[in-house]
């Protein structure tokens, strides 16, 4: 029987939530680091969700968004995807180069190396915090960057899942500057498989 | 305006209302198969996710290409439609992530469109127009009275099939 399947118990839900909330909490830093600003991870909701449900985030499925995705893999598998509303993403890519020009609005070369940086830098603090937390090891792809419409985004990542899950375990955090002018979203999906294992490790805890 | 349906990811939706279109949005590797037998006026979609059925009892009616196309075509021949005179369309399969060294999974659109092709053949269905594979999401209309297919995607012309 699947964890799954039931739902998450309150205690397990707990545990989850407080250690993917270290793991923001870091890649927070990663994220100030960059830019130079203080920016906030908001505290991580976590859900057991159905694969339509996921693909409305960030103004339905067809809103077109920029994102950097990457597999892990190890003792669990998963991906991981940061994803901003395109607006979102060039902002963040104008601070990050300290550019005031908000005109240039193409995803070229530097602004695609620059996201897929934010990616690298996001998922690697995240990952090596639930690897310190856990005893896991666990090991990312290097970022890519696509723009595209989020519920083809989304999907198609889900579907990169060695065992595509009959629900989704849901890790999602809005990312914000001081201002709040940053809208963007943390995910990351996992099979079912690797949810057993990761909630298995912590319960011992 | 005419009826809107949208078919979420793993559902498949059959309309015999002229002034109806059938719309998915946001395809990535999944693929649209489109069937329309245009005497009768029914038309039908359905958003498959994978090629096989892993036989773990889905909720999901059409998440799977060998189980998915059996019941949309069902579902069509429900309405009134003769499976003789359907035609079908398929669009998506798209490979949305390149990542350097990565793995067999990247072709799943591919694999997605190959079961598809595969299914549709056995069930001696006549397939007439195809937008698949390259590397980005598609919006996919189809018009119940006419069996026309709009594709249409972020920074590409839209395609009628």
């Amino acid at each position: 029987m699947s964890q799954l399947s039931g739902g998450l118990t309150s205690k397990q839900k707990e545990l989850l939530e407080r250690i993917f909330k270290l793991s923001t909490d870091s890649a927070a830093v990663a994220l100030s680091e960059m830019t130079e600003k203080p920016v906030f991870l908001e505290s991580p909701r976590l859900g057991v969700v159905s694969l339509d449900s996921i693909t409305n985030t960030a103004g339905g499925a067809e809103s077109s968004v920029i994102s950097a995705y990457l597999i892990f893999s190890g003792e669990i598998n998963g991906n991981m995807l940061l994803v901003f509303p395109e607006q979102s993403a060039f902002k963040l890519i104008n601070e990050i180069l300290r550019q005031d020009d908000t005109s240039s609005e193409d995803l070229d070369k530097m602004a695609i190396s620059v996201l897929g940086e934010v990616g690298n830098l996001v998922s690697s603090y995240f990952l090596s915090t639930l690897s310190d937390y856990t005893g896991m090891d666990l090991r990312p792809s290097s970022p890519m960057v696509v723009q595209d419409m989020i519920g083809a985004i989304i999907s198609s990542a889900i579907l990169m899942l060695e065992r595509t899950p009959e629900e989704i375990l849901c890790i999602e955090t809005e990312i914000a500057d001081e201002n709040s002018k940053i809208e963007g979203y943390l995910m990351l999906f996992t099979d079912e498989d690797s949810l057993d294992k990761l909630l298995q490790i912590i319960e011992v805890r | 305006m005419p009826e809107a349906f949208n078919v979420g990811i793993g559902e498949l939706k059959v309309s015999k209302d002229a002034d109806a279109i059938i719309i998915t949005r946001g395809l990535g590797s999944c693929v649209a198969v489109c069937l329309y037998d245009k005497e009768a006026g029914v038309a039908g979609m359905a958003h498959i996710m994978l090629p096989q059925d892993n036989g773990r009892g889905n909720i999901l009616t059409a998440r799977f290409a060998d189980s998915g196309v059996p019941r949309l075509l069902k579902a069509m021949v429900k309405e009134g439609a003769d499976p003789k005179e359907i035609k079908a369309k398929i669009v998506g399969g798209a490979r949305m992530f390149h990542i350097a060294g990565g793995n067999s999974l990247l072709e799943i659109g591919e694999r997605n469109v190959e079961a598809v092709k595969a299914v549709l053949k056995s069930l001696k269905l006549n397939l007439v127009a195809a937008d698949t594979g390259k590397d980005y999401g598609r919006t996919v209309e189809l018009f119940v009275a006419t069996g026309e297919v709009l594709v249409k995607a972020i920074g590409h012309n839209t395609i009628v099939l």
